[in-house]
């Protein structure tokens, strides 16, 4: 008999939690005040479900805080009740409340915890109409919020897989590749028939193992629509907390991304929503005035772009000030003259370390509350921010992601012995050296490309490698920054996807380097980051003081051939 | 084996460095492998000679003999590269030292071990563990904890054999954080 409630459980546990789902979203929606009564209906319905399953299953809890919220949903169709924000709160708590009952089930402790009796007792005096805001309810959600980020992973049909074992598998799969390669190479020597057959056999293993890594990557991506509707809540419960109004508008086109990649970047993306909450949405007295809508928008927009996803922050909130941030720019002495700086030059300046104290910046009309460590935590996963604000209209952030941490698409490149890779999403062309370019022997020049002057840089002097670059050498251009630059490098070597393997703390702070790779050889291969590798070399070049004996390059490579 | 029962022991692994013999605890050394190719990590000090394939694991490979102020290691049929487990800011890294050959397996007692004096080592008092006398030699003992640190590591070190006319480190590396906000 226990076997048969432990299957009735099995099939009920995903259905519980994807119940609860459905009404933890509809509940959001009746806030937006469209369609309520059909919402409302959406709401019973599911409600009754899953106490009518509940029940079947034996789980009276459940089963029973089902029924008191049926009653108060029940009385908010027929209008015997007002649909007010305290009622939405309690039933967004009556869902808390479930969903610890139903994990507390799939960790086989069956019901144990009673704290869902206290949601039952203020369901059942809401229905009598008694229903009093709790003092701490706003504490509570925001608490909540904050805290129970891990728990928002998803809750489709599937199992969860620590990210670790995917790890592995590709680690795995990098060594097969490897071994693949050497028993090819000794194949080849083999003559004859048998020789044939084998190469034939190996032919197929590679197809295997191609699909293989295929699979492994697939499976470490997952939707970003789950994980972004769980900020719904978050925005909701982290605005009542604070005052605002605000919801949260996730467009998300069926993007999929890396597990690593959303594990990594979720604290950031919590620090983000919570700025836009804390210092971009105004309080709702100010928004009336101003002319907007009294409950803020913040918008979450997914995209594929340049091989990677691009988020898109925005809130039509305060918006920076200009003034206020360059006085604190002046006030940290971080530059001379921040009036004079273009805005995206200026508003970048909130990710410098320091830039605001948390006493000091909810004075401030900017974020910057950490944007330093939001800044820090993107680049570690090679990605790239931006900030663009208009003041009055609201703030927009601007956050590029790779799709994968665990393979990149790279062009291989050598240099003398050494091999670099180049990520793919970067280079724009490959093209020949004129002779007579560069000359000099130095790490920058120009070099004429399609009747335009082109940036170089020889990469062979830049990391010091010394010996003498061969008579040929080859251009790969690369775009940075909105402009191309010129990668100068002895051979190209071809492309392909390559495993990422991190190079580890020691290696951390090394500028123009995203990690390592194990090429087919076996050989470990540099991946550059030519953000990173252009940035430090433009930077020298702009007008901070930089040692004058590199400010010369550019301008000794003037004569390059017409 | 066991020398005096009143205080004990532990076991240190030797190897040769430029003609001396060092060792390391052996319980930080994870394996001894042959010398395979490094690709050279770029901008860095001379005594990071690059980094190695372990099976399928990227790790640092270090020259001691730089560190320690003499001409780096000649790579020859008998370098080796002893992997040692650290801990780099919290996280266990393996890093691989460049070896001219391996020693042996010591087991001393705590009252075998001596300080280091104050000079006459090439390796500076706070990065020793102490020293001892097996046999006619003298084996240095190493704080790898302390000589492994990234602060000790990537410190400035002395002009290394840089060809005439090298490049500068990466420009922009330190300093200069006007250029970096303004990243696409």
């Amino acid at each position: 008999m226990d076997c048969d409630r432990d299957e009735l459980l099995q099939t009920f546990m995903p259905e519980a939690h994807e119940i609860l789902d459905e009404i933890e979203r509809a509940l959001l929606q009746l806030e937006t005040g469209r369609d309520a009564h059909e919402v409302l209906q959406r709401i019973f319905r599911a409600t009754h479900t899953l106490k009518g399953s509940a029940g079947s299953v034996g789980l009276g809890g459940l089963s029973e805080l089902g029924h008191a919220a049926e009653d108060v949903i029940e009385a908010l169709c027929r209008g015997e009740l007002p649909l007010s924000t305290p009622v939405v709160s309690l039933l967004l708590e009556t869902v808390d409340a479930a969903r610890r009952l139903v994990a507390e089930v799939e960790r086989g402790q069956a019901e144990r915890s009673t704290s869902y009796r206290e949601v039952v007792a203020r369901l059942e005096e809401a229905r009598r109409g008694g229903l009093k805001a709790k003092e701490d309810a706003g504490a509570a959600s925001a608490r909540r919020a904050t805290e129970d980020d891990a728990e928002g992973a998803t809750s489709l049909k599937s199992i969860r897989v620590a990210v670790e074992k995917l790890d592995r598998m590709a680690d795995l799969i990098g060594e097969l590749t490897l071994g693949r390669n050497r028993i090819a190479r000794t194949l080849r020597a083999v003559r004859g028939e048998a020789g044939a057959a084998l190469r034939d056999e190996m032919e197929e293993q590679d197809r295997l193992c191609k699909e293989l890594e295929e699979a492994v990557r697939a499976a470490r991506m997952v939707p970003v629509g789950p994980w972004f509707r769980y900020y719904e809540r978050t925005v909701r419960d982290l605005a009542h907390a604070h005052g605002r109004q605000a919801r949260l508008v996730v467009v998300h086109g069926d993007v999929e991304v890396d597990t690593a990649v959303v594990e990594r970047f979720r604290d950031a993306l919590t620090h983000l929503l919570r700025n836009a909450i804390c210092h971009g949405i105004e309080p709702p007295e100010a928004r009336r005035a101003a002319g907007k809508d009294p409950c803020g928008m913040i918008t979450l927009h997914a995209a594929h772009e340049r091989g990677g996803i691009a988020l898109r922050i925005s809130d039509d909130g305060a918006g920076m000030s200009r003034e206020r941030i360059a006085a604190r720019v002046c006030a940290l002495g971080r530059h001379p003259a921040p009036e004079t700086l273009p805005d995206h030059e200026l508003f970048s300046l909130v990710f410098e370390p320091g830039f605001s104290t948390a006493t000091e910046s909810s004075h401030l009309a900017g974020r910057g509350m950490g944007m330093d460590v939001v800044r820090r935590s993107v680049e570690s996963i090679q990605g790239t921010i931006r900030i663009e604000s208009r003041e009055e209209h609201g703030t927009s952030l601007s956050i590029q992601l790779p799709l994968t941490l665990a393979t990149i698409e790279g062009l291989s490149v050598g240099i003398g012995g050494e091999r670099y890779v180049i990520p793919l999403r970067a280079v724009l062309a490959c093209c020949d050296l004129p002779r007579g370019t560069l000359a000099h022997g130095g790490a920058q020049g120009l070099m004429i490309r399609r009747g335009r002057a082109l940036p170089c840089v020889r990469l062979r002097a830049l990391f010091g490698l010394g010996g003498s670059p061969p008579p040929d050498e080859r251009v790969v251009v690369v775009a940075h920054d909105g402009a191309e630059a010129g990668l100068v490098v002895d051979l190209l070597d071809g492309e392909g996807r390559t495993v990422v393997k991190p190079l580890g703390q020691l290696f951390r702070r090394v500028r123009g380097i995203s990690g390592s790779t194990i090429l087919g050889d076996g050989s470990v291969a540099m991946i550059l980051d030519v953000d990173a590798l252009l940035g430090g070399v433009l930077g020298d070049l702009g007008p901070v003081d930089a040692p004058d004996e590199r400010r010369a390059a550019p301008s000794a490579a003037g004569g390059s051939p017409g | 084996m066991i020398s005096d029962a009143s205080s004990p022991v532990t076991q240190y692994v030797s190897f040769i460095i430029a003609g001396d013999e060092y060792a390391v605890n052996i319980l930080r050394a994870r394996e001894i492998v042959e010398h395979s190719v490094t690709s050279r990590v770029p901008m860095m000090p001379a005594c990071i000679v690059g980094v190695m394939n372990l099976r399928g694991r990227v790790v640092p490979v270090i020259d001691l003999a730089v560190k320690l102020g003499l001409p780096p290691t000649r790579v020859s049929r008998w370098t080796c590269v002893l992997i040692v487990e650290t801990e780099l800011d919290g996280e266990n890294t393996r890093l691989g030292l460049l070896i001219d050959g391996v020693g042996d397996v010591l087991t001393l007692s705590e009252d075998e071990i001596e300080r280091a004096p104050a000079f006459g080592a090439q390796v500076r008092v706070d990065q020793l563990l102490g020293m001892a006398k097996v046999g006619q030699k003298l084996v240095l003992l190493l704080n790898i904890d302390r000589i492994l640190s990234p602060a000790e590591l990537l410190a400035p070190a002395t002009p290394g054999p840089s060809a005439p006319g090298a490049p500068p480190a990466l420009p922009g590396s330190h300093g200069a954080p006007a250029g970096e906000g303004d990243r696409p």
